[in-house]
C-alpha cells in the first residue's frame, strides 16, 4: 500500500482544495502542516524535482504575501532564491530554516511529487492508488 | 376510475390536495446538491437522513427523492462520491418513517428488473404502501463503465428503459407470465407478495429529450424536469399532458426542483449564496457537469456560462429560491400557478436550514391556499412518551 | 464619519487577516464579497488608484491560482489584462462580469482604496478614522 504525505498550510485555499480532494475521493494521506518540513524531506523532494529546490519556493513575492499575509522576514529571500545568488544548498537550509517559502500543497509519496493544487495531475498520478489493504493472510 | 383517482382514494401523498407538493432531492448523497466546499454540518448518512425525514414528516411534506451515485463527480468536492445505495436506503427509512412517501432511483441497465419488482414490494410492505420508483438510464458515462457495459447510446437506452419497466409492471400485476422482447426474456414470470398499495407504486422519470418525455409519458406518473422562467413550466406542463393522453390516452403530471437559501433579509440570503456559490463552490466539478451536459463555452457568453455553473453549485441546476421567507413563497406559489404538481427543494445544510424555512415559509403557503395546514395528531405512542417524560418522577 | 467597505473573499488568507485588523482596531465596516462588485464601483474604485484598474487584478496566473485554485476558466484573462492587449474600459468591462480577478481584500471608503492586504498601508489610513458620530444635535 502507498503511503501519501500532504503538505499543507491552513487557510491556503490551494491546500485547503487539495485536502478536499483526496478526502473526498477516498485517498488516505498523512496531513502535516507545511512548518514542519524538515531539511531531510526537502532534499528527497527537491531532487525529484527538474530545477530541485526552487521548484519548491513562491515564483515571486506577490504570490508568497497573499497566502501569508503577515510573513515580512521570508519575503526578501523570494527574490534572491530565483535570481541565481545562491547555491542549491545554500536555497535548502533556506528552506529547511523557513518553511513558509515552500509552496503549499506539496503531495508526495517520497516518488512523485505534485507541488501546487492541479486538478488533472491528481487525477493521474491517485489512478491506480492502492487505499485498503485487504490481502493479508 | 382513473388510474390518478385510484391514487388519490388510496390516501396516497403524491396525490393529495396540496396545490403545491413538496419534497427534498438528494439526502443520501455527500452534499446532497450544491457542489460546495463551504461549511456544513450535512453528512449522507442515515442517522442525518431519519432526521430530515422526521422534520418533514412534522412539516407535512409529501416525499423524498433519492440520487443513485455509483462514484463522484470528480473535483475537490468528489461531488455525490459517497452514496447511500437507495433501495437498501429506502428500506430502512420506510421503518422509521410514517407518513411520508419515499423514492427508490435506480438505473436500468444496473439491475434485473425483477430484483427491482421484488425488492420494491418488500419495500411496500415495510412501509405499508410508500414506496415509489425513479428510473434513470444511466447519463453518466465514466459510472455506466463500471459495469462493464458501456454508456447505452440515447435511444437504445430509453428502448431498454421502456421493456425493464414493462416487465416490472407484469411482476406486479400479472402472475405466470411469459414476455419477449429485444433486452428481456422471461418464462413464467412468478412474483409474491405483490405490492399492497393502490393501483401500485407511484413511477417517477426525469427525462427532458423526445425520447425521455415519450417514456415518461408511456409509462410513469410524474415527470421531473428543470424550468427556466414561468413561461417555460406552463409549456412543459401542458406539451407533457397532452403527448400523454395524445399518444398513450393517460393522465401526468409534471415535478420540478430547486435549491432554497432562505435568510430574514434579502442581504444575507444573498451574501450567504456568494459564500457557498461563489466563494466557495467547486467550480471544477461544475465544469465537469456543464461539459457533459453540452453547456459549451466557446458558444455562449461569460454572463451565460457563469449564471449556468452557477445554478449547478446551487442546487444541481434546480430554480433558485434565494431571498426572504416571504420571496421564496412568492416564487413558490407562481411555480404552483403554472399547473406543475410541485417542488424539490434542497438545502446546503439541511438540519440547520430546513426548520426556518419550514416556520416561515410554509405558513406563507398555506395563507395562498396552495397548501393546507399539518393536522398535528399525536399518536398514542406520542402521548405515552409525553406524559412519561413529564409525570416520571426524577431519579435520584 | 467615514463609512469603509470591505470586498472579501472567504479563504483568502489576506482578505481574512485584512477583516481581523479592522474588527480587533476597532474600526466598524461594511463586508461584502468580492463577487458583489459592480461596474459603478469598479470606475470608482480604479479611478482612484494611480495605474487604474490595473491594479486590481491579480498580476500574475499562479498568484490568481493560490486564492481560486478552482476557476481555471478565468485564467486566460489575467493574461490577457496583464499583456496590454485590452483597453481600460475592455479591462473593467470584464471585472464587472468576471469579479474573481479582483484581488481581495480591497478596503476603501471611495476616496482612498487599499488593494491587498499591507499593514504599513491600513496603520496610517486609519491613523484618523472618526468611527463613532458624537456630534449630532
Amino acid at each position: 500500500m502507498d503511503k501519501w504525505v500532504l503538505y499543507s498550510k491552513t487557510g491556503n485555499p490551494a491546500s485547503d482544495i487539495a485536502k478536499a480532494w483526496l478526502k473526498n475521493n477516498g485517498i488516505p494521506s498523512e496531513n502535516y502542516s507545511i512548518f514542519q518540513i524538515k531539511r531531510e524531506q526537502i532534499d528527497i523532494l527537491a531532487d525529484l524535482l527538474p530545477s530541485g529546490a526552487k521548484d519548491l519556493v513562491y515564483p515571486n513575492t506577490f504570490s508568497f504575501s497573499m497566502i501569508n499575509p503577515q510573513k515580512k522576514t521570508e519575503k526578501e529571500y523570494i527574490h534572491k532564491i530565483h535570481s541565481g545568488e545562491l547555491t542549491e544548498e545554500e536555497i535548502r537550509d533556506i528552506l529547511a530554516t523557513f518553511p513558509a517559502l515552500v509552496i503549499s500543497p506539496i503531495i508526495t509519496d517520497y516518488k512523485t511529487v505534485l507541488v501546487g493544487y492541479d486538478l488533472e495531475k491528481m487525477v493521474s498520478t491517485f489512478r491506480y492508488v492502492k487505499v485498503k489493504d485487504i490481502s493479508m493472510a | 376510475m382513473s388510474r390518478f383517482d385510484a391514487f388519490r382514494e388510496a390516501g396516497n401523498p403524491m396525490f393529495n390536495d396540496n396545490q403545491l407538493k413538496l419534497g427534498i432531492f438528494g439526502p443520501n448523497v455527500s452534499n446532497s446538491c450544491s457542489m460546495t466546499l463551504a461549511n456544513t454540518s450535512f453528512k449522507p448518512d442515515f442517522e442525518t437522513n431519519v432526521k430530515i425525514a422526521k422534520m418533514m414528516e412534522d412539516a407535512g411534506y409529501e416525499c423524498i427523492v433519492p440520487v443513485a451515485r455509483w462514484r463522484g463527480f470528480g473535483g475537490a468536492s468528489n461531488f455525490n462520491g459517497n452514496c447511500m445505495e437507495t433501495y437498501t436506503w429506502a428500506a430502512a427509512m420506510a421503518a422509521v418513517t410514517k407518513k411520508i412517501y419515499l423514492f427508490c432511483t435506480s438505473h436500468v441497465p444496473t439491475m434485473h428488473p425483477i430484483v427491482a419488482s421484488k425488492m420494491l414490494s418488500t419495500i411496500d410492505e415495510i412501509s405499508k404502501g410508500r414506496i415509489g420508483l425513479n428510473t434513470v438510464t444511466g447519463w453518466f458515462p465514466k459510472e455506466m463503465d463500471m459495469f462493464s457495459g458501456k454508456k447505452m447510446e440515447h435511444d437504445k437506452g430509453y428502448e431498454y428503459a421502456t421493456e425493464w419497466m414493462e416487465v416490472v409492471l407484469k411482476m406486479w400485476s400479472e402472475q405466470f407470465f411469459d414476455y419477449k422482447g429485444d433486452f428481456f426474456e422471461i418464462k413464467d414470470g412468478w412474483q409474491e407478495p405483490k405490492p399492497s398499495q393502490s393501483p401500485r407504486p407511484v413511477l417517477i422519470s426525469a427525462g427532458t429529450s423526445k425520447k425521455g418525455r415519450e417514456f415518461s409519458a408511456r409509462l410513469t406518473d410524474f415527470n421531473f424536469g428543470y424550468i427556466e422562467s414561468m413561461e417555460h413550466a406552463k409549456e412543459w406542463t401542458n406539451h407533457m399532458k397532452k403527448l400523454a393522453w395524445d399518444e398513450f390516452r393517460r393522465e401526468i403530471n409534471t415535478f420540478t426542483t430547486g435549491f432554497v437559501v432562505c435568510r430574514p433579509t434579502e442581504k444575507e440570503a444573498k451574501e450567504f449564496y456568494d459564500y457557498y456559490v461563489r466563494e466557495q463552490g467547486d467550480w471544477e466539478v461544475a465544469n465537469i457537469i456543464c461539459d457533459m451536459f453540452g453547456i459549451e463555452s466557446s458558444s455562449n457568453s461569460i454572463d451565460f456560462l457563469t449564471k449556468a455553473r452557477e445554478n449547478f453549485i446551487g442546487g444541481w441546476g434546480g430554480w433558485a429560491f434565494v431571498g426572504t421567507p416571504e420571496q421564496v413563497a412568492d416564487e413558490m406559489i407562481k411555480i404552483s400557478k403554472t399547473g406543475i404538481s410541485g417542488t424539490l427543494v434542497s438545502f446546503l445544510d439541511y438540519v440547520e436550514e430546513m426548520p426556518y424555512f419550514n416556520e416561515n415559509v410554509l405558513p406563507l403557503l398555506e395563507q395562498a391556499g396552495v397548501r393546507k395546514p399539518v393536522k398535528q395528531e399525536e399518536s398514542p405512542e406520542e402521548a405515552e412518551r409525553i406524559s412519561t417524560e413529564l409525570y416520571s418522577p426524577v431519579q435520584v | 464619519m467615514d463609512r469603509w467597505v470591505v470586498y472579501a473573499k472567504s479563504g483568502n488568507p489576506s482578505s481574512d487577516i485584512a477583516k481581523a485588523w479592522l474588527k480587533n482596531n476597532g474600526i466598524p465596516f461594511e463586508s461584502t464579497s468580492v463577487f458583489r462588485l459592480t461596474r459603478e464601483e469598479i470606475d470608482r474604485l480604479a479611478n482612484l488608484v494611480p495605474g487604474g484598474v490595473r491594479e486590481l487584478i491579480y498580476p500574475d496566473v499562479f498568484s490568481f491560482s493560490m486564492i481560486n485554485p478552482q476557476r481555471n476558466f478565468e485564467r486566460q484573462y489575467i493574461e490577457k489584462m496583464n499583456s496590454g492587449q485590452l483597453t481600460e474600459e475592455e479591462i473593467r468591462d470584464l471585472l464587472a462580469e468576471v469579479p474573481s480577478l479582483c484581488i481581495s481584500p480591497i478596503i476603501t471608503n471611495y476616496k482612498t482604496v487599499i488593494v491587498g492586504y499591507d499593514l504599513e498601508s491600513m496603520v496610517s489610513a486609519f491613523r484618523f478614522v472618526k468611527v463613532k458620530d458624537v456630534t449630532m444635535a
